[in-house]
């Protein structure tokens, strides 16, 4: 692949699990209290390195969204997803914040997640107000 | 597209020979013989209002004007005797008799008798008859003084010029010739030339000037329009990338989509990995290449547009990212990711000197204009500066420079241009340390200086290029869009002739093309099967573009033989083709 164009940041940092590509900062969270398919998921307002994929409608436990997967530019991997719009007044708040799943990411003091026990199974990405 | 739109044959508009002017009757209004004799004491303007006849197919060219320039420039041509044929068959006179007899006292020196003619020529307001008289008169004077007749032209100025109470300065000026020769060089006498009668025409362009075009044609008049139509297709036509002279006028200019290279003519396959970087030297007879292989390769562009490899250059552990060649394009720096910067011989690929910092990587490099200096960028978001020779001169420290960070410097050797944070760009006089912010609301991956150092085309995260003026007030003057990047550093170049086009690579693994000036986008050219990382424009060479790619390959690109007509000899890279692919 050619010469990949990253941003550094500089702080308590989240980075991509398997090539440690920065993803975010700690001081850009919106909210812990999301969820996925894997478990936790955090609300970021600002997320750098990152592709976006396609962008299509998902029914979410909060109601409809437009979202789009967002991988990691470093390796590809999926590591959550992006609001692009939200179709109920009170998600509006979320448009254009990204969400990532923190079993994909490596915390500010390198630690990991591990997916629990009492994580959803099945069904699509769930999120939570 | 391009071009001026006239649906008029150019046939109609272009005569100068004289063979051509029957076809001046096709098609257009039956040709009316103009009532009244021209040979009238009193000059009046032969365009009358009463006079309606017009020409060409919009019916903005009055007839009169048309037949009178034409035979004006057929004069200027030397055909006086076609001239006084155009003037007899059309009944249309080049001007009155008055203003003839004008012109002809005017070359023979006949002052006394120019200046009474010049108040028989009617529709001169006073003004403009006094000027004309002073200019006369001037003339007369000084040519008095060339021939030693002091006491005449003194009499001259007293009785003859000054009583026309204009341009008194200029009257102080004269006396003072009187006094001291000398000071007729500054004073600007016209008789300084040595031919006498080419001070007359000079004097009569002058004069020219002064009346009212109606009375006496301004010189050149037709070829001026010509020019100014020819000037005004080349100005729009988008893919000029040709020289002037190859303008004609049978057809309105333009130049096809052939001028702008499209085929692939080389494809270079010497690197064993992605070639990230690639630049023509100023001269254009070189092309340096750097790959993730960790090496970099000096190739060489022969007359024929040919490119072969010269020098491979070994050293770097690193991929090396970038290459800089010096201002006289005898030496090359190249740059290891977070390594060192080395510096080559091009003749003979030799390593003449490192430059790194101990625990720290350097990230770009670049020349100063005096070839004696370099700068490079640090991992620890700094700038410094060596003496070639490897003594570190200088170092600025703050500027946030990236991993992937681009440096440039104006030829002046004043601005130094950097990125400050991913957002912005910092324009930073060293002289002056006034500093400028290019400011985007997208994060910028590299960008790139024009030759001339009044642009900078910015590459942005969001696959669009910017196109910023940096000279005097930053302002932003285009956006290119079209091409892919959403992992990779990809760059845009200028090119072209007079850098008029845009080139940038692709993550879909197409070279595009715009036009700078308004933004279209004219070419996707296919042909690599990895994303083009880099795109270089042969300075001297308009229809030499070269790409580099992910798939290993460089390859360079040169007009479609095909639909080309016969091409100017100097204009080389045409010529060598092995196929195609």
């Amino acid at each position: 692949m050619g010469r990949l164009f990253v941003v550094n940041l500089e702080g308590k940092i989240y980075s991509c699990k398997h090539c440690r590509t920065h993803l975010a900062l700690c001081e850009d969270i919106v909210s812990k209290s999301f969820h996925c398919r894997h478990g936790k998921a955090y609300l970021f307002s600002k997320v750098v390195n990152v592709t976006v994929g396609e962008k299509e409608e998902r029914m979410m436990m909060t109601g409809m969204h437009t979202v789009a997967d967002i991988f990691c530019v470093g390796c590809g991997s999926i590591v959550g997803w992006k609001y692009e719009t939200a179709h109920e007044k009170n998600q509006k708040y979320k448009e254009g914040k990204s969400v990532l799943e923190r079993y994909k990411v490596s915390g500010p003091d390198g630690s990991n997640y591990w997916v629990s026990h009492g994580a959803h199974i099945g069904g699509s990405d769930a999120d939570d107000a | 597209m391009g071009g001026v739109e006239d649906e008029e044959p150019a046939t109609k508009r272009m005569k100068l020979s004289s063979e051509q002017l029957r076809g001046l009757s096709n098609g257009s209004s039956f040709i009316e013989p103009i009532s009244g004799s021209s040979s009238d004491l009193m000059a009046r303007p032969l365009s009358s209002e009463g006079d309606e006849e017009v020409v060409g197919t919009k019916g903005v060219i009055k007839k009169v004007e048309f037949v009178r320039i034409i035979a004006k420039a057929l004069r200027s041509l030397g055909y006086a005797k076609s001239c006084a044929h155009l003037e007899a068959e059309s009944g249309i006179s080049l001007h009155s008799s008055v203003v003839g007899l004008f012109t002809q006292q005017i070359h023979d020196g006949n002052w006394d008798e120019s200046v009474a003619t010049l108040c028989k020529i009617g529709l001169l307001d006073e003004h403009i008859v006094k000027s004309a008289s002073f200019l006369i008169l001037e003339q007369k004077f000084f040519e008095l003084l060339d021939a030693e007749k002091v006491m005449d032209a003194l009499k001259t100025l007293r009785t003859e010029i000054a009583p026309l109470c204009i341009n008194n300065s200029r009257v102080h000026e004269l006396s003072s010739c009187m006094v001291a020769p000398s000071q007729c060089n500054l004073v600007g006498s016209r008789s300084q030339d040595t031919v006498r009668s080419k001070s007359r025409s000079k004097l009569l362009e002058e004069l020219q000037k002064l009346l009212p075009p109606t009375v006496m044609i301004p010189e050149r008049r037709l070829e001026h329009l010509v020019e100014q139509a020819l000037l005004l297709q080349r100005d729009a036509c988008i893919f000029h990338n040709s020289l002037d002279k190859d303008m004609s006028l049978y057809a309105d200019h333009q130049c096809g989509r052939d001028q702008i290279p499209s085929r692939t003519l080389q494809i270079l396959q010497e690197h064993s990995d992605e070639v990230w970087f690639l630049q023509f030297s100023h001269n254009g007879k070189y092309l340096a290449s750097s790959s993730n292989d960790h090496s970099a390769i000096i190739w060489e562009v022969d007359v024929n547009g040919g490119v072969s490899l010269k020098h491979r250059l070994y050293g770097h552990q690193k991929p090396v990212s970038t290459v800089s060649w010096c201002p006289d394009d005898h030496e090359l720096l190249t740059c290891g990711v977070e390594e060192n910067v080395r510096r080559w011989d091009v003749s003979s690929g030799e390593c003449l000197q490192i430059y790194e910092k101990a625990g720290l990587g350097l990230v770009s490099c670049g020349w100063f204009p005096d070839g004696k200096r370099i700068f490079s960028g640090v991992n620890d978001k700094s700038i410094s500066m060596w003496h070639v020779d490897g003594t570190e001169l200088e170092c600025w420290r703050g500027q946030k420079t990236l991993r992937i960070s681009d440096l440039e410097i104006t030829n002046d050797g004043k601005q130094i241009i950097s990125m400050c944070r991913e957002t912005a760009i910092l324009l930073l006089d060293r002289e002056t340390k006034v500093e400028r912010l290019i400011e985007e609301d997208q994060t910028i991956t590299t960008f790139s200086l024009s030759r001339d150092n009044r642009f900078l085309l910015v590459n942005l995260l969001n696959q669009e290029i910017h196109l910023w003026n940096i000279e005097g007030d930053l302002k932003l003057v285009a956006k290119y869009k079209a091409h892919k990047r959403t992992r990779f550093v990809i760059r845009s170049c200028f090119g072209g002739l007079a850098e008029a086009f845009v080139a940038s690579g692709s993550e879909d693994s197409q070279v595009y093309v715009w036009h700078r000036g308004s933004g279209e986008l004219l070419e996707a050219l296919a042909g690599h099967s990895g994303a083009v990382n880099s795109v270089s424009w042969n300075p001297v060479n308009p229809h030499m573009l070269a790409s580099a790619s992910d798939d290993r390959t460089i390859r360079i690109w040169g007009l479609n033989e095909l639909s080309m007509k016969r091409k100017d000899p100097h204009i080389n890279g045409i010529h060598y083709c092995n196929g195609g692919t």
